[in-house]
């Protein structure tokens, strides 16, 4: 993938940067005319990428101030806003800014970038017409924070009208200190307060000089070269100073803004559908719960009758058989031997016997004749005026 | 530990804790909506459940129908042998003019007709009882076979529960009856 080409705006004109090889460069003097094609023919040249541009605006150009906001700001932006024209040198004049915080424990560390506008604009202007796509416009520093020292703290110093001595915290630029001339590495380690600094020599490193490699052995006895620093992708993510107008639209924000609202609705959709089927599953069941529940009535009704018929018909059982007293009396008028006569008869419903008490000529004959009425039992038998006196008992079934 | 440390700076700021509210509150109402889900998907297994224990319940109602419609002609078939009444002094007053009437169409003489109160509570409270009858009377024994018959042959049920039968002067019969009626309340059945 070809990564976009490097362009630097600088008090006499644009450098223009190889993505990856500082030393491939190319000056346009502020007199010449035709940027556009100029930068078309350079990326032609080094083959970077066709429409995207990574635009940096030298540190001579900015205005750089370190400064202190309470903890309990309510909008940094507008506070950052309110003391622009207090902090920076360009009170009546258009001025474009960036800046990050630090939160700390009792406030807010606030980096500021600020430039005037219009030399940059006309610029940003001629560049535009060109068709290109303009990812962002940082401060120079920017170019060379990367991942490459994203954990640890390091400094930067570059040449320029003045010298100027940046500290990082991993990412995140701390401070910007300038000094009159070159300083030695003793006192960038002084200032920066780490040895892992790095030196900018825009035309290249001087013949002679050593300089320190990230291989050796800390602490590093010497600057390390800081175009190492540009061999990498700048990660961009602070100080973009475009003003919105100019500001290629961040499509990754939007698709993920898209894509989370599509999550959502597919969400709702979903959860929708779910429900209405759970809707049109309790409405089918509360149908055809109402359908039925007249039979379920109904069963009830009928189960509640049954039981009552039941019960009422136990009650015939409870009664028993009716003893057929007809029956019986024929049975024994004609089993009864001729000479035989009844005193009393009487039932036991408790033996479910009849006693039957009375005399005869033959207790034998008569006893033999009772047996084909049902069991017979004698239960006594006396003489009295030459007559057997007899008492008998026969169960009944 | 630095990047813990970084994580626990991040809660601690403004968007941290608003990130971490957001947070909660997404997993509060997934909580909350599956909660939810989960109690109607529960009251709909209940509702199912019962559907399913009422389709299986009713599958049978063609057969109780049927069962019903014997068991009310049973009954009725029943009730018809019995005495009917709102209140047992009555029934017990039918019965013993039943029992007079046919005595006196049989050509006994009854001594005495006494009802003996001997129903139990339970049969009581389900509409139905009995009415022991105790009858002394005295006739001839073809009289006595033709009150019998009658008795038979009535259209209410009375069980003989016991009888003693006693030569009386010459031709005739002491007899001491006694007999049980059955009878149902209207009044329960309408209830």
């Amino acid at each position: 993938m070809r990564e976009p080409l490097e362009i630097v705006i600088n008090q006499t004109g644009l450098t223009l940067y190889h993505p990856t090889d500082p030393a491939v460069q190319e000056f346009i003097a502020r007199e010449e005319k035709g940027i556009g094609p100029r930068i078309r023919k350079f990326i032609e040249q080094v083959d970077a990428a066709p429409a995207t541009l990574y635009l940096f605006i030298s540190e001579d150009l900015l205005f750089f101030k370190v400064f202190q906001l309470p903890r309990d700001t309510a909008n940094i932006d507008e506070a950052v806003g309110y003391q622009l024209e207090m902090v920076t040198p360009f009170s009546d004049e258009p001025t474009w800014y960036s800046f990050s915080t630090v939160r700390g424990d009792d406030s807010y560390q606030v980096t500021l970038y600020a430039a005037r506008s219009a030399y940059i604009d006309a610029y940003i202007q001629e560049i535009m017409e060109g068709e290109f796509i303009l990812s962002g416009l940082f401060p120079e520093s920017q170019r060379f924070v990367n991942k490459l020292n994203r954990k640890e703290k390091w400094g930067l110093v570059m040449p320029g009208r003045f010298f100027k001595a940046f500290i990082f915290d991993g990412q995140q630029l701390m401070d910007r200190l300038l000094c009159d001339a070159a300083p030695s590495f003793a006192e960038a380690v002084d200032v920066c307060k780490t040895d892992r600094i790095y030196q900018l020599y825009p035309d290249g490193v001087p013949e002679g000089m050593s300089l320190a490699t990230p291989q050796q052995e800390r602490p590093f006895p010497e600057y390390l070269d800081a175009s190492q620093l540009n061999r990498q992708r700048p990660l961009l993510k602070e100080y973009n100073m475009l003003p919105a107008p100019y500001r290629r639209p961040d499509y990754l924000k939007i698709v993920i803004a898209v894509l989370a609202v599509l999550n959502i609705v597919t969400l709702l959709v979903l959860g929708g559908v779910k429900l209405y089927k759970l809707k049109a599953f309790d409405e089918q069941l509360n149908t055809r719960l109402e359908e039925i529940m007249p039979l379920v009535n109904e069963m009830k009704e009928l189960r509640a009758k049954e039981e009552d018929h039941l019960t009422a018909l136990a009650q015939l059982d409870t009664m028993g058989t009716n003893f057929d007293l007809i029956e019986f009396l024929s049975q024994l008028t004609e089993e009864m031997p001729a000479s035989s006569y009844v005193d009393q008869m009487r039932m036991d419903p408790k033996s479910n016997t009849i006693n039957i008490q009375g005399y005869t000529d033959d207790i034998n004959a008569l006893t033999t004749a009772l047996q084909a009425i049902g069991e017979t039992q004698l239960k006594s038998t006396s003489k009295r005026k030459n007559k057997t006196y007899f008492h008998v008992e026969i169960s009944i079934p | 530990m630095n990047r813990l440390t970084q994580i626990i700076a991040l809660l601690r700021s403004r968007n941290g804790l608003i990130f971490l509210v957001g947070v909660l509150l997404v997993l509060n109402i997934g909580r909350f909506a599956y909660g939810r889900y989960q109690d109607a998907l529960d009251a709909l297994e209940s509702k199912q459940a019962l559907l399913d224990q009422y389709n299986i319940s009713t599958q049978s109602i063609d057969l109780l129908r049927e069962k019903i419609k014997q068991l009310d002609e049973r009954r009725r078939h029943f009730d018809g042998y019995l005495f009917t009444g709102t209140d047992k002094a009555d029934i017990a007053s039918a019965m013993q003019l039943k029992l007079q009437e046919l005595l006196g169409v049989a050509g006994l003489t009854p001594e005495s007709l006494r009802p003996l109160s001997r129903s139990s509570g339970k049969d009581d409270s389900k509409g139905y009882g009995e009415v022991v009858v105790k009858i002394r009377l005295t006739g001839e024994l073809d009289n006595f076979m033709k009150f019998l018959s009658s008795l038979y042959r009535l259209n209410y049920l009375f069980k003989i529960e016991n009888f003693t039968l006693k030569p009386f002067k010459k031709t005739e019969l002491k007899v001491f009856l006694e007999l049980k009626g059955f009878y149902r309340l209207a009044e329960a059945e309408k209830k």
